[in-house]
């Protein structure tokens, strides 16, 4: 059961690291345009 | 003649026109390539000029697109720079820039449809050095310009027009949205977040983990559902509150109760360390609930037809004279106003083929005026100098000078679309919102028995508690709430992936019982559009003899005027000669139009043509000879229907002598007969409601198995037949059926109507014809039917958990762990209900 002391702050951190991710591309407006992106796959940029 | 190809526009793709026997010149670019009209051209030289033919390149590689949106002809009109310069005008600035400081303006812009518009778009700096930079939503059609120190919103607004993309300024409302949006995927993230996380450490409580470890991971979890009860769980809280603030029932009352009952026991159990703990199934309630909101609300504003559109329907700037009473004409110099910032008595020009922007008096001796807007009728209507003109008819005739007498809101059509929105019909509480708020009664009785009984009576208060929590958590009408809007959501979309618009979702328990069907006629029973049904050959065989050489002189006569019946003929003519030129064979020279016609020269004989009544030439002393145009109705199941009904004649006069005159009328869709026939079959009565003429009604009305046809009916006196039927059903189009429309109970409007019909009506077909009104129907009935079960089940449901809560057979754990089950159940039935419509509908192609 020793393992656990590891494995739980190991969880907790990545639940955090990957909470913090969300929170930064939201912020960031990543999910107001679905469809924009989608297009611009379409250009090749020169 | 040689037969050519059809040469399609460089700039759009469309096909070119024949410039051999079109009047206008050819339009070819230094390499040969053609385009269909002089704005695809000017477009392509800026592009050109400023190195951006690589949007060429991009367009050529993308999939073909089956379908231009329907805006793009309709909304692009020629502009001039000035049009614009609203958009600098400080008030105006004020009112819809967000942040002033940042200089950025969004802008609706309904034409982007493909990579290529967003990669041209982009490049919007290019064209004009005033603009910083510009983002695109290509969702929702927008484009927000953010400009530099210098820069001008009129000349960037000018810089996208000119490229052929018109813009429409666009409302703040939608960047708040925006906003919203962000907090609320947060919030589901982080409930998401938290409830799979809680998971991992109740699979090892739910297996037996006992003391320190229990304890340890009970901590854990308390902590962890912390972000969950603080931040995502507050608009269920800020809900509840208001609703109990007005004394009103509301979903979240329960929800918001079984949360902090849930969570402050949990915590006082973890705090005592003993009892269970239910921030697991709390954080799940949370979660899923949080999502099914999300999904509904965003299926609702795709659905929701944005007013802001409709504003942009009336012209936003006129052209106001300085001088109105010089009689000098090079004296009427004009300025570029704000429509709404006229006064009465200004004078204004209206240009030719433009919309009216207010009410006033013509002041010109007479005008032709476009009246479809208020009659729904396409033949144009000539006024007198003191006439009143009302705004959103459009002037096809020359220029106009006009008296403002009232302005915005104050006009007819303003009146109109007042009217309409203080006609919306209350908000039908819906049955799983009644059921709800019973439900709640019964859980706070239930509630009362158990303390009662087992607190008081008993007095053991930790049983009460468990009791207590297990009933909120399985009483809570989860299921019952997720369920209506998630059968609703799924037929929204899948209706709309038929084109058919539903601004409510009220609309399918409504159209369950809603009766008598109105039916307009001009546009929804008819295409809305004149067209030749008859041609009648008068006397003289040599020309008879000659009918390709007669039909290519009407074609050129006519070929590049806009009148509605003009149109007609050059279709017709199309039909009999193809669309081939006639300029290889004939030539018609001195091709002039005049008040009601054109006339132009041809071998030395002059050819008119203009309106023609049987009496001119008495028709039955002559021998006939008719071109039945049969290419029409041919298509429908009822043959005994003559669809054509004779609305004007026209002829062409060969030196004063009748050779040829036809008979235009409006054509009934190919989909009316049918349908209208199954919803008779239905056993719905269907009614004819219109403005037009009784003899015109009755012509297509008496070949149509209707129950009543009415005729000569205003706008006012539509909207009172209507409301002398609570439950009736509007088909219409057109700002003369929109107040009928918002008092109708369930009222659609259909393609071709303007968007003012959007705005005031539940349903839009995008597809003409009545086609989808029986889609429609079919759509709520099937909506109905997985409603109540879904309501059924979630009700069995609760009302079990609730009896079986009382008696104490279920703790807040079996409590906890059925509640998702049920919201899955009802999921999966969502899902077949979603299957079953695409399975039916796969072979309808509208």
């Amino acid at each position: 059961m020793n393992v656990l002391y590891y494995l739980i702050p190991i969880t907790l951190s990545i639940v955090t690291f990957f909470v913090i991710a969300f929170i930064w591309t939201v912020k960031t407006g990543q999910y107001d345009d679905l469809d924009t992106p989608s297009q611009k796959l379409m250009i090749d940029d020169d | 003649m040689q037969v050519r190809d059809v040469i399609s526009c460089l700039h759009c793709g469309l096909p070119c026109p024949d410039f051999k026997t079109s009047p206008l010149t050819k339009i070819v670019s230094k390499k040969g390539t053609q385009f269909c009209c002089l704005g695809c051209e000017t477009v392509y030289s800026i592009l050109k000029e400023s190195n951006l033919t690589n949007f060429y390149k991009i367009k050529e590689k993308l999939p073909l697109q089956t379908e231009e949106p329907a805006t793009r002809s309709k909304t692009y009109q020629t502009q001039t720079k000035h049009d614009y310069d609203y958009l600098d005008n400080a008030d105006y600035l004020k009112k819809h820039c967000p942040d002033l400081s940042k200089k950025s303006l969004c802008f609706y812009v309904p034409a982007i449809h493909c990579a290529a518009c967003i990669w041209l778009i982009e490049r919007l700096p290019l064209l004009y050095t005033g603009v910083a930079s510009v983002s695109i939503n290509f969702g929702q059609s927008t484009v927000t310009v953010f400009l530099t120190e210098s820069g001008l919103f009129s000349e960037a607004a000018f810089a996208l027009h000119q490229i052929g993309y018109q813009p429409f300024p666009d409302s703040i409302s939608k960047q708040i949205r925006h906003k919203k949006n962000r907090t609320t995927l947060l919030r589901i993230g982080i409930s998401g977040a938290v409830a799979a996380n809680i998971m991992i450490f109740s699979v090892a409580i739910y297996s037996g983990v006992e003391g320190y470890f229990l304890h340890l991971f009970n901590v854990i979890s308390g902590f962890l559902f912390l972000p969950s009860l603080l931040y995502s769980a507050r608009p269920f809280f800020k809900s509840a509150y208001f609703s109990i603030k007005q004394l009103q029932f509301n979903i979240d009352i329960p929800v918001s109760v079984a949360i902090i009952l849930g969570s402050s026991i949990s915590y006082s159990h973890l705090f005592y360390q003993r009892g269970d703990l239910y921030f697991d199934s709390l954080s799940v309630f949370i979660f899923l609930l949080l999502s099914s909101r999300h999904i509904y609300q965003q299926q609702f504003l795709a659905n929701d037809v944005d007013q802001n559109r409709l504003s942009a329907f009336l012209p936003k700037t006129c052209l106001k004279l300085n001088n109105p009473f010089s009689k000098i004409p090079s004296s009427k110099t004009t300025t570029t106003l704000l429509t709404e910032s006229l006064t009465t008595n200004d004078c204004i020009l209206v240009l030719e083929d433009t919309i009216i922007p207010v009410d006033g008096k013509c002041q010109n001796k007479t005008c032709i005026i476009d009246n479809q807007i208020f009659s729904g009728e396409s033949d144009p209507i000539h006024y007198k100098q003191g006439d009143s003109l009302f705004a959103g008819m459009k002037n096809v005739g020359p220029d106009l000078i006009l008296t403002v007498s009232s302005i915005g809101h104050k006009t007819r059509l303003g009146q109109l679309i007042e009217k309409s929105k203080s006609l919306q019909q209350p908000k039908l509480a819906t049955l799983s919102h009644s059921l709800s708020k019973l439900l709640f009664i019964v859980l706070f009785l239930c509630i009362g028995w158990t303390i009662l009984i087992d607190g008081i009576l008993k007095g053991s208060l930790s049983e009460t508690l468990n009791i207590v929590l297990a009933l909120t958590i399985i009483a809570c009408p989860c299921a019952l709430a997720l369920s209506t809007p998630l059968i609703y959501t799924m037929s929204l979309r899948f209706a709309s992936s038929k084109g058919i618009f539903i601004k409510t979702p009220a609309i399918f328990e409504r159209l369950a019982i809603a009766n008598p069907f109105f039916f307009d006629k001009t546009g929804t029973l008819t295409l809305g559009q004149f067209e030749v049904n008859n041609a009648h050959w008068l006397c003289d065989k040599d020309l008879i003899s000659k009918k390709k050489l007669v039909y290519s002189i009407i074609k050129q006569l006519e070929f590049n005027n806009s009148h509605p019946v003009a149109k007609a003929l050059v279709r017709f003519t199309n039909t009999q000669i193809g669309t081939q030129d006639s300029h290889d064979i004939i030539e018609v020279k001195n091709i002039t139009a005049f008040h009601s016609g054109v006339e132009g020269i041809y071998e030395n004989n002059r050819y008119v043509i203009k309106p023609f009544s049987l009496d001119d030439t008495g028709p039955s002393s002559h021998a006939e000879y008719s071109d039945i145009n049969t290419s029409r109705h041919t298509q429908t199941s009822y043959p005994d229907i003559n669809s054509k009904s004779i609305e004007t004649t026209i002829g062409l006069y060969k030196n004063d002598n009748c050779v040829l005159w036809f008979e235009l009328g409006d054509t009934l869709h190919t989909s009316t007969s049918p349908v209208l026939h199954k919803l008779k079959d239905q056993g719905k009565q269907i009614n004819l409601l219109s403005g037009d003429q009784k003899k015109a009604v009755e012509k297509v009305g008496n070949h149509l198995p209707f129950n009543s046809l009415y005729y000569e009916k205003t706008p006012e006196q539509k909207l009172e037949v209507i409301s002398k039927h609570p439950t009736s059903c509007m088909i219409g189009d057109g700002a003369n059926d929109s107040a009928a429309l918002s008092k109708a109970y369930v009222s659609i409007a259909v393609q071709g109507s303007i968007e003012m019909a959007l705005s005031v009506s539940d349903v839009y077909f995008t597809v003409s014809g009545l086609n989808s009104l029986p889609v429609l129907l079919s759509i709520a009935k099937q909506t109905q039917r997985f409603t109540y079960a879904t309501l059924i089940i979630s009700l069995i449901y609760n009302s079990v958990g609730i009896i079986l809560a009382v008696l104490g057979f279920i703790t807040p754990l079996i409590a906890a762990f059925f509640m998702p089950l049920s919201s899955a159940t009802v999921l999966i039935l969502a899902i077949v209900h979603l299957k079953t419509l695409q399975h039916k509908f796969k072979k309808e192609v509208l």
